[in-house]
Formats: C-alpha cells, structure tokens, sequence
C-alpha cells in the first residue's frame, strides 16, 4: 500500500502529514497477516461513513459522463513508483493498480493479485489474474512484477519507501508466469501492506520513458491519461482494456473522463462546487462545514478522524529535559480549545498516539483536561518559573492557529512561547536539528500501529526532534514487527505507548475531520483508507 | 542609432550572467536543497540510510558537483536554448514556460491594457479639472483601487460574478485556441482584479505630468495660434506627458512575468508566477532559474523599448 503523504493545506508542496486533507492513505498491514487471501473478494459497495445514498439498482446507473474532482493542488509526478502526495495517490489509484489493496474497513484484499499467502513466516506467495493489460496494451506477468519490484528498490530511482522495503527482503522470485514468492529478510508485521502496494508499471513503458515517466503513465487501472496540464488539469480517460470489468453487474469503469482540476483556494474551491463548475471538493475547510451541509444539491461528508497532530518536547535541552516540565507542558494545554478555535467542534481531541481508525486506539480512555494548577504544581516542583520557551512550526494552516491557542493555555501556567514559524524546508531542517524546545507536527493514517511511533520516536529517527532514547520502547516496537498475532502485538505497542505517557517526548493534540464534499449526482465515489479515492464504480446521476 | 541599439544587446549579456550567478549562489545561502524536499518527512529509514537516500538523490540531479561546474554547464547549455528539466515532473523548462507564458502574457498584457483605459482619461480628467470635483472624483477613484488588496477585490468578484449571478465561472483558465470566447470569459475577474490596483499609479502620474505639461509655454502659445482644446492636449500635452508614463510602463511591463502570483492561485490560472513560486517551495532549481532568466531578459526587453520609444516622444532625444 503506498506510504502515506497528506500533505499540507497551505501552499506549500512539501510532502508533510496535514490533517485537515481526507485522502489519508497509510502503510503497514491490517494484523490479518496470518489470512490467506482467498478468490476474488470484490470490495464492498459500502458507500463512504455518511451522506451518500446507497448504491443503485443496475438498472438505474447510467454509464458516461465526467467526473470534475478539485484538489488543493496539482500532482507533482505521475510516476507510480515516486508519487506520495495524498493528490498523487488519489489519481493513482485508478490509473496505477497494485498487487493488494483496502477494503472498506481497511482489511488487505486482492487486487492485481488475486491470492496472496504466507508459506511461512517468512516466505509471501503472490499469485496474479491473468489476461490484465496494461494501458500501453502490453501484458502483465510475474515478470513485469519482478520488474517493477526491481524498479522500485533501485537506490537510483529514489523512491521514497524504497530503501526501507529493501532491508526487509531477502528475494524476489518469479515462479511460473503468474506467481511471484518473496522471501523476507525477517518477519515483519508491515512487509505485507509495503509488498503489495508497489504500484505495476507496464515494463515497456519503464524503458521507454525513462526519467519521462514522471509525465506518462502506462499502469493497469481503469483509466489510463489523456492529458496533463500542469496547474490546470490533468484528464484520465476510460480504459476499455481493464481487465476487471466484471467487478459490477454494470460496466466499470463508467465515466467517460476523470478531471482532476488543484484549485489552491479553498473558498474558490467552494465557489466552484457551488455553482455546480465541479463534483467533487476533495477538501472542505472546518469554518465551512456547515454552510456546505447546508447546500442544496450538495453532500458533506465528514469522515472518521484519521490523522493526529501532536507536538514534540525536546528531552535533550533545558528546561525541557526536565520530566516534571514536560509533564507540566502536558498538564497546562487544553485540547478542547483547539477543537473549538481551529476545527470548530468537529474532529476529537487526542489522548492517544493512534488515531481513531487503528485498531489501537483506546476508546475509552478519557481525554486529558487541561489543568492549570496541577501544571504549575509540577513546575514549583520543578524548581522553575517564568519559562520560556522556542517552539517550531510550519508557516502556514493549521499550525499556526493551533500554535495561538497552545500559546494561550500554557500562558496561564506561567510558560511564555515564542512561535517561530519556518518555511517548509526550514522546519524539516529544524527537526532534523532539534532546534528548540517544542515542536509541532501532523501524522496521516496509518493501517499499521508501527506507523504511528516509529517515524519520530525511535532514536534512530532522522525526524526525532525530541531526542527520544528509551530502550524500554524501542525493544517493544521491534517485538512487535516480528509477531503476527494482534493480542500479542497489542500488548507491546500498549507497552510502548505507556512509555510516550510517562517520559512525555510528545503530547497528543488533536484527531481532525476529514471533510469533503460532492453533488448529490455523484454515485458511488468513495474514500476508502490506505487506497484514497476510489472512483471505478463511480457514476454520475443525469438531472 | 544602429549602433546603439547592438551596444545596449550586449550590454544585457553581463546583467544576465549577474543575475544567474547570484541565484546560483544563492542556494548555498538558502535552507533545504531538492532532495529532502522530495523525501520530505515520511521515511522509515534510520539516520544512514536516510542519509544515503539524499545523497542519491542529489546525485540524480547533479548537486554532488562542484557549483561552479554546476553553473558552468547550466551557462553553456542556456546559451543554446537547453534549460534543462524540471527536477519533479522531468518536463523540459523550456516547455514548462512556453505553456505558461501566453497565460501570463494575456493576463498581464489586458491587465495593462485595463490600467490604461482606466488612468489615462482619469488623470486626464483630473489634470484638466484640477481641484474640483472631478479632480476629486477621479483621485478617489485611483486610489480605492490602489488600497484595495488583489485578495479581497479577488473574493468580492468571485462572490458578485460568479457565485450570485453566474455570469462568469470562479476560476479556471481556458486556451484561447480551444474557445476564444471561454478564454475571455476566465480572464475578465482576473484582470479587472490586476487592472484596478495598477490603474492608480498610472493615474497619478499621469495628472501630474500632464499638470506639469499645461502650465508650460508652449501650451499657451498653442492655444494662442487658435488649436482646438482637444489637439492641444493630445498633440502637445500627452505627448510630452507620456514620457514619465512610458517608463513606468516599461517597469511594469518587466514586471508581468511572475508578478500576478495572487491572482493566479485565487482564479487557478497556469501562469508563470505559480510556476516559480511553487518551484521555489520545492528547491525545482532548474525551473526557478528558467523563469528568472525569463524575468529578466523581458525586463531589459522592455526598458529597452521604452528607451527607444524616447526617442520617438521627443525628438531632443537621440541615441548617437
């Protein structure tokens, strides 16, 4: 399953986690590892969490037509392999097929592959359909698997969730024509969801394009590129070639076009849906939620939170070394606030480092109040008063909104902050760097609770701004990867959890909507988790 | 004359190779580099290996040579018309600003345009009616629109003309070659949006030029031979008025490339400032060069044909 990349909702491009974007796509494997894949299990036609109505009789869907999906801003590459923004994965879905892919309750299922099994721990066999084409109308076999696998772990090709899918394999093996076995280094509880999300290019098309095919796309999806008009469009048209056109009593895929149109302003966005310009807004500000709902013609949609922003505490620098101080940073910030201020009432403060859609996630523990007086308890313990502290951000939304409001409640306990919000590339530096003494940061989803407390906790993290060393921790998180039973995991990433509670590196803020919007003639689109917008079954009412 | 104008060709050369060679430099000075932009912050590999990615990375796109051998080759192969490619999508540069000139090109060209229709007989009104009402008038005018900011007039026409009457769609950009009337339909809120705030400084001065211009003696003597008011001004006044005019024209003509960024996020135009502002933001090197060497030969381009057009204003002026 591709990496996940939400990006910002400001204007900047790089790939950071955002959390008010709804594609939210994630990595790791569903723990149903131990599962065999088994015939062809379509996915459901379960219609997103709410507000769309139920799927049609065949009798009424009609075939044809454009889609017009606005986006906050363009793609960067088409190529399958190096593509990670939300906006990317988005079109790739449709156009780039892999071997497995997500249900809508985020179980792996088949997609290229249409069985997939464990020999042994091991050892992954993968077996695909047959009579798939790509785009270009080359054949795809076990050997354009390999090629593609080779592609994406070429160190020269620089794919963003190359180098990690490397250490894990030992092996890759063509069997017969449609049987690929892949041997892991280790057992690895992620390995699944990384293998089977490695997106099939057509070979021919590798070695034609070369560099280029960051412009072209020859993939075995229902829609294949017509044009690309950087910061304008970019049009995919229906391929007849698919090979999966059996999915539904009626035709898929069924538009004719799918437009994917960046519209950068999220109000021009709205603007743009209500005068019925476009479908679907892929984004839809918290402040006009409402007023969306409220819309004729018009379906709001708000999903289950699946991001978490959080805010790292540097361990390494005073006074933040101090434990009571960061307990006290944890005790004066109030979570509600930033739900009322930054998400007006929508979304969930966080208490927890997963977010809601992971099987992790504590559901009924309590959410941490602020408390003011026992803040300043911890801080006379301390010894310290009058702190003052740096904190780091991205310049741009929301960040800075929820910096404002974390300024306020620790003012009450006597810490004064000094926001310094950096450029992209400078905050990215200043992570890397730990400079300062708070930081603070989004995560998109994650199928995988690996994902969520490897990435800036370990202490081999390139992005471990808090300077987190606990052996405790990183003895739990390694277990886990090795072990396949989700009782068994459950209690090591409980384990590692409770060591975030007690040494507070970080502090959870906040779970956001994911809000998006469509017209009511808009049938079966769907957002599911870890594969991003899924349009093949999408069709659009006349009238 | 001829001479002239070869001396002032050259004389561009040094300015260009200037003007590259800071940016070049530049990007020593600057904070975060292509690579780690692309990896940006979802890695699952530990510090060496994170490490050895970027420096793949950065040997993709040449970074690992020298800079001054970086420049060396990025000159020589400028000279012939390769500006290389675009580190993200791989498209020629070339290319990527050969779309998106003719998109900045129309907004920026009618934007001017709308700012001249608008100044002009403003500052002439104003000028002529000096101190009263329709001075006034035409000052408030000019200055509404200067106050103004791009962003609000942007929404409020967005609001009035697209989404309350649906005269005109909110954004988007349509090719002149695919539907003319399109075109000029996507184009109109943008450029009133740029018209306007250009307007009032081209207004201005011209009421103060022209004001300068009428107090003079040979406007008197014209009027005393018996010219009708109308050739008065236009043959004599403008024409000795549209001196200071043309230069700042000349400067905002420079301007164009690059300059409509705001507008062109808001209404989702594909414009050249977009380009390079979201190149900037991605370290997109090769792009962020092409658009500046851009930016700056249409600078020279235009002061230069503003200073040529001196010579046609006033004959006093004369290049040899």
């Amino acid at each position: 399953m591709p990496r996940n990349a939400a990006p910002t909702p400001s204007r900047s491009r790089l790939s950071r986690r955002s959390f008010v974007q709804l594609s939210s796509v994630g990595l790791g494997s569903a723990a149903i590892l131990a599962a065999c894949g088994g015939g062809n299990s379509t996915s459901s036609s379960a219609s997103p969490s709410t507000g769309s109505p139920p799927t049609a009789k065949p009798s009424d869907v009609v075939v044809g037509g454009n889609l017009r999906y606005a986006a906050s801003r363009d793609v960067t590459t088409l190529d399958g392999h190096v593509g990670s923004l939300s906006e990317e994965v988005t079109i790739f879905a449709g156009m780039y097929p892999s071997s497995l892919s997500y249900s809508d309750d985020s179980q792996i299922i088949p997609d290229l592959a249409e069985k997939f099994e464990y020999a042994d721990n091991v050892t992954l066999t993968l077996t695909y359909h047959t009579g798939v084409k790509f785009h270009d109308g080359t054949d795809f076999n076990a050997d354009a698997v390999k090629v593609n696998f080779d592609r994406y772990l070429d160190p020269a090709t620089a794919t963003p969730g190359g180098a990690a899918l490397k250490k894990k394999i030992a092996s890759i093996e063509v069997v017969n024509q449609t049987t690929v076995r892949i041997k892991l280094v280790a057992p690895d509880a992620t390995a699944l969801a990384s293998i089977g999300g490695v997106r099939m290019i057509s070979p021919a098309a590798i070695t034609k394009y070369g560099k280029d095919l960051a412009r072209n796309v020859a993939g075995a999806g229902p829609y294949k590129l017509r044009e690309w008009q950087k910061d304008d469009h970019l049009t995919l048209e229906r391929f007849d070639g698919y090979w999966n056109q059996a999915k539904a009593p009626v035709r898929v895929p069924r538009l004719d076009s799918f437009i994917f149109k960046p519209i950068v302003e999220p109000s021009v966005m709205l603007a743009n849906l209500k005068t019925r310009s476009i479908d679907v807004a892929a984004a839809v500000q918290p402040v006009d939620f409402d007023s969306v709902k409220s819309q004729s013609g018009v379906v709001a949609v708000e999903r289950k939170p699946s991001s978490s922003s959080r805010m790292y505490i540097n361990v390494r620098r005073a006074p933040t070394s101090d434990l009571r101080v960061r307990q006290a940073i944890s005790l004066a910030i109030d979570r509600e606030a930033i739900g009322k201020a930054v998400y007006f009432g929508l979304g969930k403060p966080a208490a927890s480092v997963f977010s809601p859609t992971n099987w992790m996630y504590p559901a009924d523990r309590p959410i941490p109040k602020k408390d003011t007086a026992g803040a300043k308890a911890k801080l006379s313990a301390a010894g310290v008063s009058n702190l003052s502290l740096d904190m780091v951000l991205p310049a741009s939304e929301p960040y800075r909104s929820i910096a404002l409001v974390l300024q306020a409640s620790l003012a009450e306990a006597g810490i004064t902050v000094n926001i310094k919000q950096l450029e992209s590339s400078q905050f990215l530096d200043a992570l890397k760097a730990h400079e300062g003494h708070l930081a603070l940061d989004a995560i998109g989803n994650r199928s995988d609770p690996d994902g969520f407390v490897s990435g800036n906790y370990k202490a081999d993290a390139p992005f471990n701004f808090a300077g987190f060393n606990d052996v405790q921790f990183e003895k739990a998180l390694a277990d886990a990867l090795l072990l396949t039973d989700q009782q068994q995991r459950r209690v090591l990433y409980q384990k590692a959890e409770q060591r975030l509670l007690d040494e507070v590196p970080t502090v959870f803020l906040y779970n956001p909507p994911g809000l998006y919007a469509q017209l009511d003639t808009v049938q079966e689109f769907r957002i599911v988790d870890f594969v991003g917008s899924v349009y093949d079954t999408t069709w659009l009412k006349k009238g | 004359m001829t001479e002239y104008i070869i001396r002032r060709f050259f004389m561009m050369i040094p300015v260009l190779l200037i003007v590259t060679g800071v940016l070049f430099m530049l990007r020593e000075a600057t904070p975060g580099d292509p690579a780690s932009v692309a990896i940006g912050q979802e890695t699952e590999l530990n510090k060496a290996e994170y490490k050895a990615t970027l420096d793949n990375l950065r040997a993709k796109y040449d970074l690992d040579k020298p800079l001054a051998l970086q420049y060396g080759l990025w000159v020589g192969r400028a000279a012939i018309g390769d500006l290389g490619n675009s580190y993200r999508s791989n498209q020629p540069v070339r290319e990527a600003i050969s779309e998106r000139l003719p998109v900045t090109l129309e907004l920026g060209g009618l934007s001017l345009l709308l700012s001249w229709i608008i100044a002009v007989p403003a500052g002439v009104i104003a000028a002529r009616n000096r101190n009263n009402v329709r001075d006034l008038g035409a000052n408030f005018v000019g200055l509404l629109g200067l106050s103004v900011p791009n962003i609000w007039m942007a929404f409020i026409l967005i609001y009035f003309f697209a989404v309350k009457l649906q005269w005109l769609p909110p954004s988007g950009w349509v090719r002149f070659s695919d539907d003319p009337l399109g075109n000029l339909r996507s184009v109109i809120l943008p450029v009133i949006t740029l018209g306007t705030s250009g307007a009032a400084v081209i207004m201005r001065l011209t009421r103060s030029s022209l004001l300068e211009v009428i107090s003079q003696d040979y406007m008197r003597t014209a009027r005393a031979k018996g010219l009708r008011e109308r050739a008065i001004l236009w043959r004599h006044g403008m024409r000795n008025a549209l001196i200071p005019i043309t230069t700042v024209v000349g400067l905002e003509l420079g301007g164009l490339i690059g300059g409509a960024f705001i507008v062109e996020q808001i209404f989702s135009l594909p414009g050249m400032g977009k380009l390079a502002v979201d190149a900037i933001y991605a370290r997109d090197y090769p792009i962020v060069q092409g658009v500046l060497l851009m930016s700056t030969v249409t600078y020279l381009l235009a002061n230069f044909a503003v200073d040529i057009s001196y010579g046609l204003l006033d004959p006093r002026i004369r290049y040899d």
